[in-house]
């Protein structure tokens, strides 16, 4: 048993999380917790009238349709032929219970009717529902009080209507909508659908499709909110919305994980490439490297171009030198030359004494000569004769300077070649310098394609740091909230659950009981599953309803539906409004035997059960003749038409 | 020193009356056996004798007449020798070529009874002034050879002279030195500039040897 604490506790207990915090997030969602079970509230037809020109048939022409003495108990829709208007005939009761016509309400019956009302007593008030095509599809919803008819609503198209009878039905009926949640399909995102009365109005009708045990209309776990609902369990629709927000939840969160996921990945990858990328823009010249490298390879480059120039200026200077050097020693080899002949010959002619007059080519006087020696000039032309001593110390001095001038010489040759290496070696720098720069300068289309990495570089690290940043972020809110509805729908499940269990116990023993009575004698055991599976043990042998017979599927039908409403009267829970309509319940392969035995059946639950209302449209067969009271019944004779 | 250069002077004036005369006998001057006709001849010879660029300028003018190979190993070794610088006597140029007096060497000859002047009159001008040369400067020219090492190159030079001066009169040589100069530029009055350079490219270009 559930514990009797208040449901938000409950659940912050579990959690951990505080009350408040549950309580807020079961209002954002919606989630509301579930009022006491209420006691079922009656529907019951009082009459019903409808009027038209049937056009494009056989027999077209007006018609005017009432039928107003409708109580409790059942009455009879009969023809003696088949298509003679019964189903239709429950399809316009149903159109104007739930304000919306179904498929089986065929669109050229459906334009015949010009008007048409709908009285009933619903709980304590009587209701009137009319509406009228003549001037587009209009209507009202009128209360009959002791002051007379009180409008309740009205209404101006076929879509308002249906808003209009559903407002009113589900408040009078305390009714909840159904939240189903529908997953994502080819149609689009998952989304929750709110079912309300035209669904849970399904619980009424029994037709002639019988795939569904509950309702008449196939619903993804709809049957099981049928069962709920009219099982009157409390929680129920709680339940049903905290789980079909669980679920929106989850295929959020799933994507959202999804996502992550595809993040994580991508993370990784990012890693790996931002790797490569640097590992990449590594091998290349880093640009401030380059800079600085050609900055000084043109410093140095302009230094020795200077120290070029210089050397230059130093080497023309030490070749003026040596040239001059060189002219030097020329100049004194050929003094001394000179001076050699001049010896040679002073010597030569100082030797021969002057005898002869070179003027007048005489003879000289002898003591011109001999005074020679005394005087140390000479008699011809006075000048001083010089002595070989002098001679020689002149050609030593020459020599000398010759020697010297030749050293000279030497040493400026030396320079000049030195100043050349140096030079040559200053070229050489020089080149290699140069063709450095221009190595460099080539490298400048390098430093492009490494901006152009930089830059792709920078993209992936800010990708990266982005993804890192949402990670990091706390796991969403719809994680949290997803874990906390989850925990609501646990418990409120968990409060409905142990009743739900006891009531289908109940129900499931039930609906056995019925189903013998309509004839389905070889059925010992019957069990309802809370998803509205119904498992049959049939003559020892288990089965299900789905693999049963039509026949049987009819007679199941009504024994649940009824056995449902016995178990919830019983009970004083359930809200079910008593109105149940069964149209041709010997359509398919039901023989008269099971027929009548059905019949009979459902007249007596009726004993039981005084309040219900039943309608059985049939063919007048014989066997539906024996058990239809004439005052009870609306038929058409022959190959009449109800209506 | 100048008594020197004079001396050195007359005997380079005595090589070329020695070397470049032709024979000469005579009753009235017995003791002279050659006689050197012209002064302008013998400003000639001395001014190739003072400019060996000139000289060699003139051999290779010779070769390629004659196509002597001996006259272009003279050039070649004038030029190797560096005989333009070491060699030159410079001399100024005159109207009509180098000249320079030689009055001086003349002298110190003739007063040494080495050489005599005689002067050929025609009228009241000279028409041509002839040295006779005496037998002693011939025999003093070889004793002197022999004597003094250092003058060999003066017997070598002269003997080439000799040989491009032989049967040609003082005016043609004249004239052909005189074309050498306007060919080198020399200006009136200036000294007579060394054309080594310009020898030796034409050395170079006749030989095909790059010195």
């Amino acid at each position: 048993m559930y514990k009797d604490t208040d449901w938000f506790s409950a659940v912050g207990e579990r959690l951990g999380i505080e009350r408040d915090v549950i309580k807020e997030v079961a209002a954002r969602y919606n989630i509301k917790a579930s009022e006491v079970a209420p006691t079922p509230k009656r529907l019951e037809l009082k009459s019903i009238k409808f009027a038209g020109e049937k056009v494009g048939i056989d027999c077209p022409g007006e018609f005017d349709f009432a039928w107003d003495n409708l109580g409790t108990g059942v009455q009879w829709l009969l023809t003696d032929k088949n298509l003679k208007g019964k189903t239709s005939f429950f399809e316009l009761i149903k159109w104007i219970l739930r304000g919306a016509s179904s498929g089986k309400l065929q669109d050229d019956v459906k334009s015949w009717i010009q008007n048409a009302s709908l009285e009933f007593s619903l709980g304590e008030n009587d209701y009137r529902v009319a509406f009228s095509t003549d001037e587009g599809f209009r209507g009202e919803v009128t209360r009959n009080s002791k002051r007379g008819n009180i409008p309740v609503a009205s209404f101006m198209s076929e879509s308002d209507f249906a808003e209009t009878m559903s407002q009113l039905m589900m408040k009078e009926l305390s009714l909840e909508s159904v939240d189903i949640w529908q997953r994502s399909n080819s149609k689009g995102a998952g989304r929750i659908i709110t079912h309300e009365w035209p669904f849970l109005a399904g619980a009424m009708f029994i037709s002639t499709d019988y795939n569904v045990l509950l309702g008449d209309t196939k619903l993804p776990s709809g049957s099981v909110k049928l069962l709920q609902m009219y099982l009157g369990l409390p929680w129920v629709s709680t339940y049903s919305t905290a789980s079909s927000v669980k679920k929106q939840l989850e295929e959020q969160n799933g994507n959202a994980l999804e996502e992550r996921k595809v993040d994580a990945e991508r993370v990784q990858l990012l890693h790996r490439q931002i790797e490569e990328k640097r590992k990449l823009i590594a091998s290349y010249p880093n640009e401030s490297s380059f800079l600085q490298g050609m900055s000084e390879a043109n410093s140095k480059i302009r230094k020795l171009s200077d120290e070029q120039q210089r050397q230059d200026t130093i080497k023309s200077q030490l070749e003026a030198q040596r040239m001059q050097m060189a002219d030097a020693v020329v100049e004194d080899k050929r003094e001394l030359q000179l001076f050699l002949d001049a010896q040679a010959a002073g010597a030569i002619f100082r030797r021969l004494a002057p005898t002869i007059c070179p003027r007048c080519q005489k003879p000289l006087s002898s003591h011109a000569v001999e005074g020679e020696l005394e005087t140390g000039a000479c008699c011809v032309c006075n000048e001083d004769l010089v002595s070989e001593e002098g001679m020689e110390d002149k050609k030593v001095e020459l020599t000398e300077r010759l020697k010297a001038s030749q050293e000279a010489l030497e040493e400026a040759t030396r320079q000049k070649k030195e100043a050349a290496k140096n030079s040559q070696k200053l070229a050489q720098q020089l080149e290699k310098t140069r063709s450095e720069y221009t190595r460099l300068k080539s490298q400048i289309s390098a430093i492009k394609n490494r901006y152009v990495l930089e830059l792709e570089l920078a993209k992936l690290e800010a990708e990266l740091e982005q993804l890192n940043s949402v990670s990091i972020k706390e796991p969403p809110q719809s994680v949290i909230d997803c874990k906390i509805v989850a925990q609501l729908e646990k418990e409120a499940k968990a409060r409905f659950y142990d009743i739900q269990i006891e009531l289908l116990e109940a129900v499931s023993k039930q609906l056995v009981i019925y189903a013998q009575r309509f004839g389905m004698k070889s059925l010992s055991n019957a069990s309802l599953k809370g998803n509205a599976n119904l498992q049959l043990e049939k003559g020892g042998v288990s089965t299900s309803y789905s693999k049963t017979s039509p026949g049987e599927k009819l007679r199941l039908k009504v024994a649940t539906l009824l056995a449902m409403l016995k178990v919830s009267e019983d009970r004083g829970i359930g809200r079910h409004p008593g109105l149940i309509m069964i149209d041709s319940p010997a359509a398919q392969e039901v023989t008269p035997t099971d027929l009548d035995e059905i019949l009979t059946g459902i007249k007596g639950v009726v004993e039981e059960l005084p309040h219900l209302q039943v309608f059985i449209a049939s063919t007048a067969t014989k066997t539906v003749l024996d058990h239809a009271e004439a005052e009870r019944s609306k038929r058409a004779y022959g190959e009449n038409y109800l209506w | 020193m100048n008594s020197m250069n004079a001396r050195r002077d007359a005997l380079r004036i005595l090589f070329i009356l020695v070397k470049c005369c032709e024979s000469y006998e005579s009753s009235n001057f017995p003791d002279y056996a050659g006689i050197f006709k012209g002064e302008a001849k013998l400003h000639a010879c001395d001014f190739w004798m003072r400019y060996p660029d000139y000289l060699a300028d003139e051999l290779m003018n010779r070769f390629e007449q004659e196509e002597s190979s001996a006259d272009l190993a003279i050039v070649r070794d004038i030029l190797v020798n560096n005989e333009p610088d070491l060699r030159r006597i410079p001399m100024i140029r005159y109207r009509f070529g180098a000249y320079e007096k030689i009055d001086n060497s003349i002298s110190t000859l003739s007063s040494r009874g080495l050489v005599r002047i005689e002067r050929v009159v025609q009228g009241k001008s000279i028409k041509e002034t002839d040295f006779l040369i005496n037998t002693k400067a011939f025999d003093l020219i070889d004793s002197v050879s022999s004597e003094w090492p250092v003058l060999q190159w003066y017997v070598k030079r002269v003997n080439i002279v000799a040989s491009l001066v032989e049967g040609r009169g003082g005016t043609s040589l004249k004239d052909q030195q005189y074309e050498q100069m306007e060919y080198g530029n020399t200006i009136l009055g200036s000294v007579i500039p060394c054309i080594k350079d310009r020898v030796r490219s034409r050395y170079e270009q006749l030989s095909g040897e790059v010195l």
